[in-house]
């Protein structure tokens, strides 16, 4: 699988937040065009739709194209966008492979086996026939598996190049060969999160600027969810296992926030510098309301994602 | 119910509970009467979805079993908010399960329901063959 380098400015998260649909498009296409040439196959023309219950689809009949959802387009943040076109290109790249073989010389034929059984008449499962087995079958696999890393790729960040404590506590090492790695005890966090302890933080060199990645319980974690998607359990709950497997982007008081958990069993919520205090600010703030309100669960979802 | 071709492929192996019926049923009638009901699926596909389908929850087997040999799925109230007929027409947003995805869905909102509603509210696509590859 071979993952180019990706920098395009119209994917950038801040500029995509105002873009309009035509950038957005533009930007998208763009990296169409990167994707086709580092897979060595035709470049595909995208084409929305809001007809159909998906965020993507290639189309048999229309071997020139890719087809992404609107409503994908006109999210505030580029996320799904970059993974629909990275996967629906790989089902692209996928078909090339096998109607054109010899453009692919290195990819691995047993793969490709498996690529052409499963594209085979009747051999497609589709989510509505079997949720588990649509995401288990070779080609929905290996594509949700390219779009995972294009995605970051796309917004690689230099990991880590120091780590410390915000506001009133101290620094715990400086530049990357020093880092402590955090632990539970290290942060003296809880399952259940404890109020008043200072939140804290790690600071990240982002190829835009300069992020910092706020450590959280999973209280807290749960507390931004539930004030992002108020009232809809079911979404703060999908929300939270989106953010254990890719991250999730919010909006916590008007400031851009990636929320990521690094299997250690820490949570972040990742914002510009310029917002950690703000940001900071808001989670003990929900933590207060949260002491004397309890959320009431509800039946209600949203349709797709947040806007 | 349409006519199909006789159905020539047959288990491989035994399933991993190592009985060739359930509820009843031969798995390689079970396989070729599951594609007859859905037509576009291949031998191979019917398999697969009867190979997920065994160990479906027990408080489901009885109405699996009435959808079998009716064709109708009765009511089961709701399963973390979810009914039948929430899955079936895709009120609530979820997709619009045919029967074994419905099952499977159903089996695992009672198993896993943080899966299963992770399921259902994440991203998916599709691939649209009008034509023989």
């Amino acid at each position: 699988m071979v993952i180019p380098q990706i920098k395009i400015e119209g994917l950038n998260r801040t500029l995509w937040a105002q873009a309009p649909v035509e950038n957005k498009q533009a930007a998208l296409q763009e990296l169409e065009a990167v994707l086709s040439n580092a897979q060595n196959r035709p470049q595909r023309e995208l084409r929305t739709f809001n007809d159909r219950p998906y965020a993507g689809f290639v189309h048999s009949e229309y071997p020139d194209l890719l087809f992404i959802h609107d409503n994908i387009i006109a999210f505030k943040a580029p996320d799904e966008a970059v993974k629909t076109i990275a996967h629906e290109g790989r089902h692209a790249y996928q078909m090339d492979c096998i109607d054109f073989p010899e453009r692919h010389v290195d990819e691995d034929k047993e793969l490709i086996e498996q690529w052409r059984e499963n594209f085979s008449p009747g051999n497609y499962i589709t989510d509505e026939m079997s949720e588990s087995e649509y995401r288990k079958q070779p080609v929905e696999k290996d594509a949700y598996s390219y779009e995972k890393h294009i995605h970051k790729a796309v917004y690689s960040i230099e990991k880590q190049t120091e780590v410390k404590m915000n506001s009133e506590h101290q620094s715990t090492s400086q530049g990357t060969s020093n880092i402590k790695p955090a632990t539970r005890s290290t942060l003296g966090m809880s399952d259940s999160g404890i109020i008043g302890t200072p939140l804290r933080t790690r600071v990240e060199s982002h190829t835009t600027g300069t992020a910092v990645a706020i450590a959280l319980t999973e209280q807290q974690a749960r507390l931004i969810l539930a004030s992002e998607y108020p009232n809809d359990r079911q979404a703060q709950n999908a929300a939270l296992a989106s953010m254990k497997n890719e991250g999730k982007p919010v909006e916590i008081m008007e400031a851009r926030a990636d929320l990521d958990y690094d299997q250690k069993g820490f949570y972040y919520a990742t914002v510009d510098q310029a917002d950690q205090r703000a940001v900071e600010q808001h989670v003990r703030d929900l933590e207060a309301n949260a002491k004397t309100k309890p959320q009431k669960p509800s039946p209600e979802r949203r349709d797709f994602e947040h806007e | 119910m349409s006519t199909q071709p006789a159905f020539t492929t047959s288990f491989p192996h035994p399933p991993s509970s190592g009985e060739m019926t359930w509820l009843g049923i031969d798995l390689n009638s079970f396989a070729s009467g599951l594609q007859e009901r859905m037509p576009d699926i291949s031998p191979k596909v019917s398999m697969t979805l009867v190979e997920s389908l065994i160990p479906l929850h027990p408080l489901l087997r009885p109405a699996f079993k009435q959808w079998w040999e009716t064709g109708s799925i009765p009511d089961l109230g709701e399963f973390s908010g979810y009914t039948v007929n929430d899955l079936m027409t895709g009120a609530k947003g979820t997709p619009k399960y045919r029967p074994s995805g419905l099952f499977a869905m159903l089996d695992t909102l009672i198993k896993d329901p943080k899966t299963a509603i992770e399921q259902m509210n994440s991203r998916r696509d599709t691939i649209i063959f009008t034509s023989h590859r």
